[in-house]
């Protein structure tokens, strides 16, 4: 018996239904792209930044001195900046849960870490955050909400910290004490040799970063739009200072006031000792980054790719350029350099003179060796 | 301008309900996936019949005399077969469409709930950052990171094994879900089919569909997964209190003819 084209069979329209939304699903915006948040640190006299699929090491002229792994690897995904130990070894990590020394020299690894048995999603082992280092030891938090305690030599575990929520920063060092923040509103105080939990209190919001420490408070910035100083001894919250966006990275401190900006595009000094503002200006742009601070300026880079130094003493601009990509993970400062990390077909590396703000290099890596 | 559009009337409204059916189910995502499917079908609800409706006139008219006629009489003959085909619709009254127009009023709807549900788990800052500029201003900021447990799923995350070390094998167990309630959906739901060769296509259907939907379960965040049960489960729940469920189907080893 022969159907016609224009019959639609019965039980299709069920299957088309969600099959169809499903495919178009993956081409509409609403994917949650992993690759368009490089991070950079700074070495003794390079960079490394960590993007896609590789770990860059480039000098401060922006020339490439290694990349690691030399060839892609399938399904793994740097993008948290790497810690640098003051002897020079590299701490990457990667999304998929997995952590690696990297000799400096070599670019080759030394060792690393599996948090999960491999694939990402077991046990909650993917890594968002940077790690940190601490002496001898690498602290490496999760998404899965435990913070990791690694020999930095070995790459053995020594022990490990279950907090609550994700943990998407590195933790603040001070001292014997890890100040680890977590999304699902807590901070914590840790101690380091006993990865025992001293204090912990909940500010309410989600914590998207480290905290600043300075002269015993803790500065929190919290995506419900405050930014909060906490006693860094006992975890009492001191103060909290309103915003009018939710505050993503943590602030930079010089001269008595803290500076950082809010997601609504609000830059703010205000005074570490209450909390009340000093100056505030409305660039109109997110910030999703921690300032730098250098020879009296803060400089602060924007969402869409401002990079604005603001001059501490007359809080006035004294330099504005723009980068060829968003900037949304923290600039560093190296050689007088300031470098931002972007992701366009320009440049993933851009370096900006500090005092002034003329570009000095881009650096791209080439595809393919 | 398209993705402007998207965003503002269909994605951040679904994302920000969610959010609020999240605040007022004690913090249970899983939870909250389930009932704002079930609003979402509600709301469609009346697309749904009229589709239905449309569907049961074309399948009386294709079991029709005259719709056999036409094909005994010019058989062989394809082009004659589709122009007389098109002719009875037309007297009929009866759109050969008419089932397609209320699909795809849905697709925006069940794109928007699956785009809804990754959004509102962001597993990377990108997504954070996003979630976090499109929540309305009444919608409580502190919601934020939603719990993504639920059972022992994490349901930001594609669905991995249930208690490997119980069985000596691990068991996707949502992923059992989705093809089992995809099978009886499919089984329960399909009505019976006039000609053979519609009734080989459905078997065929209640066959390999529900092991795709498992496939996609199986790779996707295991909310969506939670989803397409919630979904299956509201179809036949919906067929069977319109007095549609197919029971001779289901129990039909030999297909829905």
């Amino acid at each position: 018996m022969t159907r016609s084209r224009f019959a639609v069979p019965t039980s299709l329209h069920w299957f088309l239904l969600p099959a169809l939304g499903l495919v178009l699903a993956a081409c509409a915006p609403g994917g949650q792209a992993i690759n368009n948040w490089p991070g950079v640190s700074a070495g003794e006299d390079r960079l490394y930044v960590a993007h896609g699929s590789s770990i860059y090491a480039v000098d401060l002229e922006g020339d490439e001195l290694w990349r690691y792994p030399v060839e892609p690897v399938r399904d793994r995904n740097f993008f948290a900046a790497p810690a640098v130990a003051d002897d020079g070894m590299v701490y990457a990590v990667a999304y998929q849960g997995m952590v690696i020394a990297i000799s400096p020299d070599s670019g080759e690894a030394e060792w690393q870490f599996p948090t999960t048995d491999g694939e990402y999603g077991a046990a909650d082992g993917r890594i968002i955050a940077s790690p940190a280092v601490a002496g001898d030891i690498l602290l490496v938090p999760t998404d899965g909400g435990r913070l990791f305690f690694i020999d930095r030599h070995s790459g053995d575990l020594l022990r490990s910290f279950e907090g609550s929520g994700q943990l998407w920063s590195p933790p603040g060092i001070d001292g014997e004490t890890a100040f680890l923040a977590s999304l699902a509103h807590t901070l914590y105080a840790i101690e380091l040799s006993t990865a025992t939990e001293i204090w912990s209190v909940d500010l309410g919001d989600a914590i998207a970063d480290s905290p600043t420490i300075e002269d015993g408070t803790l500065l929190s910035g919290v995506l419900g739009a405050s930014l909060i100083g906490v006693d860094a001894l006992g975890g009492h919250e001191l103060w909290r200072a309103p915003t009018q966006g939710g505050v993503w990275g943590s602030p930079a401190v010089a001269d008595g006031q803290a500076v950082f900006g809010d997601v609504e595009g609000n830059v703010y000094a205000l005074d570490l000792a209450d909390g009340t503002v000093l100056w505030q200006e409305t660039p109109g742009e997110a910030v999703t980054t921690s300032p730098v601070i250098v020879d009296g300026r803060v400089i602060l880079g924007f969402e869409n790719g401002a990079l604005v130094a603001y001059n501490l003493e007359t809080r006035s601009r004294d330099w504005d350029e723009t980068a060829a990509g968003p900037i949304l993970s923290d600039p560093v400062v190296a050689g007088g350099l300031v470098v931002v990390a972007v992701t366009s077909d320009a440049a993933l590396l851009q370096a900006f003179d500090a005092t002034t703000g003329d570009p000095a290099w881009n650096y791209l890596p080439a595809a393919s060796r | 301008m398209i993705d402007a559009v998207w965003t503002n009337l269909i994605l951040n409204p679904m994302v920000n309900s969610l959010l609020l059916i999240y605040q007022f189910l004690f913090h249970n995502f899983g939870l909250a996936i389930i009932v704002f499917t079930a609003i979402i079908r509600l709301i469609t609800m009346p697309l749904t019949l009229r589709q239905q409706r449309s569907m049961e006139k074309m399948q009386e008219m294709q079991r029709s005399k005259r719709w056999q006629e036409i094909e005994k009489k010019h058989k062989g003959d394809r082009a004659r077969i589709q122009q007389e085909q098109m002719k009875l619709y037309r007297e009929s009254g009866v759109s050969p469409f008419g089932g397609c127009l209320p699909l795809l009023l849905q697709f925006p709807i069940i794109i928007g709930l699956y785009q809804a549900i990754t959004r509102a788990l962001p597993t990377v800052p990108q997504a954070l950052l996003d979630l976090t500029k499109h929540i309305y201003p009444f919608v409580p900021a502190s919601l934020i990171p939603l719990n993504s447990h639920f059972l022992w799923w994490n349901l930001s995350q594609p669905e991995r094994v249930v208690a490997p070390e119980v069985f000596g094998f691990g068991i996707p167990l949502l992923t059992i879900l989705v093809v089992a309630t995809s099978f009886l959906q499919t089984r329960m739901t399909t009505p019976p089919s006039g000609d053979s060769q519609g009734a080989q296509m459905s078997k065929m259907m209640s066959l390999y569909m529900p092991f795709l939907f498992g496939f996609f379960a199986y790779s996707y965040a295991a909310g969506l997964a939670l989803y397409f049960v919630t979904t299956n489960v509201m179809t036949i729940a919906q067929y069977a209190a319109l007095g549609k469920v197919n029971w001779r189907s289901l129990l039909s080893l030999r297909g829905t003819s």
